[in-house]
């Protein structure tokens, strides 16, 4: 069940994600959208067109690394038993609790890279689609509807 | 004494330090995409997943030449680590070879508080004539053959000691925790562990099957939050009322120094009707005047904490944990925990040698020995704890506590400490992820009492070498942006506050420092390095290390 919950806010002891919540980290993410946009757009001729392969390569790498890849990343820890081996690192985000500061943040992140790159592509159709796809995928990933749901089964275990 | 303050990484530091991270990880996982190792055994699955395994072998085990150094001498304030081949950034499956010698290194790395490790002119002649008359082992649980007369002196020894009706003893200290935890806790209780506290607790608590709620860490009102919360809501579900509910912190917290706050938990406590259970695993013969253990410093009255648990290994140079409580307590773990019914006990040369730390701390072997150690180590622990805020570096916990960690925040940098320390001949211990927060690496200085001046200046001079080239010095005063990254490139890390040459310190007697030359004054307060003339004392000190008496007279 989603959980907007509204007990004494709890204390995140899951190592493997509550580093997230260091000051910093977010500046390190924007850093490092930016850094792969100057990478892209130093290779090709058209930085706007950079946004559109920014925004893809950061939607095909968030989606692994969040939505994908799951379990603890210290997994011989006795504290946590394999608690969190069938979760996957959005979901054991903030102690699984949804609608924090965090998790806002990195759901606004891909629409903001998908306003930048339709900008950046001059809302051309062809690259629109693209964007609109990858990002209606990473956000209907993100929803707390989908809280520990695996559709078909995929990538249960 | 204050709480210390609570320092984090400014922000800067940990964008830079998940830069770093990221790079190594990116790395690692192209690595495993190409060069990974096959499999051994066809058909049979994987010992550990390929995936999860990750951090330990594309991260830890390549430093791992930093971890597990084995050692060929007792832990006294010099300690013989013995030499194994570099492993030069390679990866390894298997622990690195012994090369054959040994080095002689400043122990800073050892839970050996009040000097016991070494052998002591008082407690080592009677352990060995304990194992004459009852031999090494007792080859029985306490409940078939195994308690002996030792074993109830003990017990009694422990209960006066620590101010209560009676306790009981182990031969393991994390077994105490973890196998008495489930016998006072059970379904249907309620447990406030704080934040920090060690596996040893957690383990007991997850196999006691209780409900476990978190606090952040030596934060009152959040506990205090909680209690109400969940005392009034009940029990999951059925709502009915919690059994019992226990409050779980430690003394002092090993990887922050810090102690808790006991009044502050008393008064929690009595309001709302919980019990206490106090770990003084590192607290217990280092903190009050007497060496008492936390109650003694915070003022407290030993009967207000219902369950008092402590280790021997940390303080008394010995094995073994204890739990001191009301009889009623300790007749019902006796019948009930596994640790007593089931393990072998404590062996009698163990038993004999905790007897005589406690007599001798309570001055019963007609010296004030035992009062010196203690009053050597809140001396030691306050110098070096003093010298190292002024050198601006990051340093957690409370004062009086020999525990000091420094904080690197960057978890690249931790072997890179170890083994310039090393080198330098400092045994310092390194902690990254995941037994710390995965930005909060640190190295961990323990201060004994058989640490003399010297050793400790030694350390200083080391540590600020060492960690000036590394730039960890957070807390001192930085110029605006951007001449700090100017100064930076032109010259090292120098901060005007420290001199090696200084001693800023609470010894009455002079300092034993030698004096550098004019020049390499200069040089030193560039941060340049220490002075040739500072480094010929201590190279001379290092050396006497070697010549270290077996029974350490002065403490």
């Amino acid at each position: 069940m989603p959980h907007h919950r509204r007990l004494p806010s709890e204390v995140d002891i899951n190592k493997s994600v509550n580093w997230i919540n260091s000051p910093g980290v977010w500046v390190w993410y924007i850093s490092l959208i930016v850094a792969v946009w100057l990478l892209t757009s130093a290779l090709m001729n058209d930085p706007g067109l950079a946004w559109t392969y920014v925004h893809l390569i950061h939607g095909v790498t968030t989606y692994y690394l969040l939505h994908w890849t799951k379990g603890s990343m210290s997994p011989g820890d006795p504290t946590e038993q394999g608690m969190y081996d069938r979760l996957t690192v959005w979901e054991q985000m903030d102690s699984q609790i949804y609608g924090t500061s965090n998790r806002k943040f990195f759901t606004v992140v891909p629409i903001a890279l998908f306003v930048l790159a339709t900008h950046g592509a001059d809302f051309r159709k062809q690259p629109l689609g693209l964007n609109l796809v990858v990002v209606l995928v990473l956000l209907i990933a993100k929803m707390p509807a989908l809280h520990k749901v695996r559709i078909f089964g995929i990538n249960q275990y | 004494m204050g709480q210390a303050h609570h320092p984090n990484a400014p922000w800067y530091i940990n964008a830079i330090c998940t830069w770093a991270l990221s790079i190594v990880i990116f790395c690692g996982r192209i690595r495993d995409l190409f060069w990974r190792r096959p499999q051994t055994r066809t058909g049979y699955a994987d010992l550990s997943d390929q995936r999860e395994d990750f951090y330990n072998r594309r991260m830890y085990r390549r430093i791992h030449d930093c971890y597990n150094r084995p050692i060929s001498s007792a832990p006294g304030a010099w300690i013989d680590v013995m030499e194994r081949v570099d492993i030069d950034g390679k990866a390894m499956s298997t622990q690195p070879d012994l090369v054959g010698g040994t080095r002689r290194c400043l122990n800073l790395g050892s839970y050996n508080y009040l000097g016991f490790a070494a052998a002591d002119e008082y407690c080592t002649p009677r352990v060995l004539d304990s194992l004459a008359d009852w031999g090494v082992s007792t080859c029985s649980s306490r409940t078939e053959a195994g308690t002996s007369a030792i074993h109830r002196e003990l017990e009694q020894l422990v209960a006066e000691y620590i101010g209560q009706e009676d306790a009981i003893t182990f031969g393991m200290g994390f077994a105490t925790n973890a196998a008495s935890i489930p016998a006072i806790a059970g379904p249907g209780s309620l447990v406030l562990s704080d934040a920090l506290n060690h596996t040893s607790i957690v383990a007991g608590v997850k196999a006691s099957g209780a409900k476990v709620k978190v606090f952040r860490h030596n934060d009152m009102a959040h506990l205090e939050k909680l209690l109400r919360w969940h005392i009034a809501e009940g029990q999951p579900r059925t709502h009915r009322p919690w059994k019992k509910v226990i409050i779980m912190v430690e003394g002092i917290y090993s990887m922050e120094g810090e102690t808790t706050l006991l009044r502050e938990l008393v008064a929690l406590k009595r309001r709302y009707k919980a019990y206490l259970y106090l770990d003084e695993a590192h607290s217990i013969g280092c903190m009050g005047a007497s060496g008492r253990g936390l109650c003694e410093h915070a003022g407290v009255d030993p009967r207000d904490v219902d369950v008092l648990m402590g280790t021997f290994t940390k303080s008394f140079g010995s094995a073994g944990g204890y739990i001191a409580g009301s009889k009623q307590l300790i007749a019902y773990l006796r019948r009930h925990c596994p640790a007593h019914l089931y393990a072998t006990s404590m062996a009698p040369g163990v038993a004999q040698q905790i007897i005589s730390a406690i007599r001798l701390m309570r001055g019963e072997d007609g010296s004030d020995r035992g009062a010196r150690k203690i009053r050597q180590l809140k001396d030691n622990s306050n110098y070096f704890r003093r010298r190292l805020q002024d050198m601006g570096l990051h340093v957690l916990g409370d004062w009086d506590s020999p525990i000091m960690p420094i904080m690197v925040y960057h978890l690249c940098y931790i072997s890179g400490i170890s083994r310039r320390c090393l080198q330098r001949r400092i045994a310092m211990v390194v902690v990254g992820f995941p037994a710390t927060a995965l930005l909060m690496s640190r190295c961990r200085v323990c201060i004994s009492a058989s640490h003399t001046k010297e050793d400790l200046d030694y350390a200083l001079e080391v540590i600020y070498d060492v960690c000036s080239k590394m730039g960890l010095q957070y807390a001192a005063r930085q110029l605006p942006w951007p001449w700090c990254w100017l100064r930076l490139l032109l010259w090292p890390p120098a901060f005007g506050n420290y001199r090696p040459g200084d001693s800023s310190s609470s010894y009455e007697k002079g300092s034993s420092k030698s004096s550098s030359s004019g020049s390499s004054r200069v040089w030193a307060w560039l941060g340049g390095g220490s002075g040739k003339g500072v480094m010929k004392a201590h190279s001379a000190a290092a050396a006497a290390g070697k010549a270290q008496p077996l029974v350490t007279a002065a403490a």
